[in-house]
């Protein structure tokens, strides 16, 4: 039998795109449960910010049903670099190394752990006075 | 067909949050979901405020024979006065695990990579008796399949 063509979308919208000034955290998102992986893609399109402003921008999960854990922190993007796409990968069989919930995770890495919610935070460095980014957030399970 | 939005919370707990202050060989058994691809174990510890030699460690155990349990999870090892910490481990049904005699002790934050019937916590509690008797650490640990 052939297989079968893909007919939906599943892509889902983390974070709308916005212009956001200041450190924050999105709204709560329930995503599709017993996948194999997630594909999240952060997407910086307009980027007004001056050297020496920074956007880390990260994904959490919710694995307790009450707080929330870092599972990517996505490249941190520097304040005059312009538009740019990042895509970083979580798979559910990849192994992940017991950590504790104070040690920060770095730039450009993950945590494979899929919980029940999902949200987007960042982090915003002024360091012009001026940092302003816009910048959106999806997710495709596979 | 899209891919169904995850309705409920998965997270289950193995044992709920309250003060300890001696060891259990083994609390009650969980089940769990079955032919799930993995499970990530919480490990909250809200209050550990007595001295540091005293030390808690904490162990997910599994069933996989209907009548013994095995360790399967040990966390990294919690001080006395470590104050409030949160840890996240994962087993994975995808990943090996080598064979291993029951009696090998789990070493620290390791893993075994196995998925039994039934789940349960246990954890050992060693007081230094340093200044009193007074070890005590509240913490619960919650289990979330994927």
């Amino acid at each position: 039998m052939a297989l079968l063509t893909k007919r939906d979308y599943d892509a889902t919208i983390l974070l709308a795109s916005g212009l956001r000034e200041l450190s924050d955290s999105g709204d709560s998102v329930r995503l599709p449960g017993m996948v194999q992986a997630f594909v999240f893609r952060l997407d910086v399109t307009v980027d007004e910010s001056a050297v020496g402003d920074k956007l880390d921008v990260y994904v959490q999960t919710m694995e307790d049903g009450t707080n929330w854990v870092d599972v990517v922190h996505f490249v941190q993007h520097a304040g005059n670099a312009g538009a740019h796409r990042y895509y970083h990968k979580l798979e559910v069989p990849t192994a992940c190394v017991e950590f504790e919930n104070g040690t920060a995770l770095a730039a450009a890495a993950g945590r494979d752990l899929f919980g029940d919610e999902w949200r987007v935070r960042w982090a915003i460095i002024d360091g012009s006075k001026s940092a302003a980014f816009t910048f959106s957030v999806t997710v495709c399970p596979f | 067909m899209a891919l169904l939005t995850k309705r409920d919370h998965d997270a289950i707990t193995l044992l709920a949050s309250a003060a300890q202050t001696v060891t259990s060989t083994g609390q009650a058994a969980v089940r769990l979901p079955g032919m799930v691809q993995g499970f990530v174990f919480t490990l909250d510890v809200t209050a550990a405020a007595t001295e540091a030699a005293d030390t808690l460690d904490v162990y997910v155990q599994t069933k996989a024979d209907g009548t013994n349990w095995v360790d399967v999870q040990r966390f990294t090892q919690v001080l006395g006065d470590g104050g409030a910490k949160r840890y996240y481990a994962k087993i994975t049904a995808a990943i090996a695990t080598a064979e291993f005699e029951n009696a090998t002790g789990l070493g620290e934050h390791c893993v075994r990579n196995l998925f039994g019937d039934d789940w349960r916590v246990r954890y050992v509690i060693t007081d230094a008796g340093q200044a009193n008797d007074d070890a005590s650490f509240t913490f619960s640990v919650v289990a979330c399949s994927m």
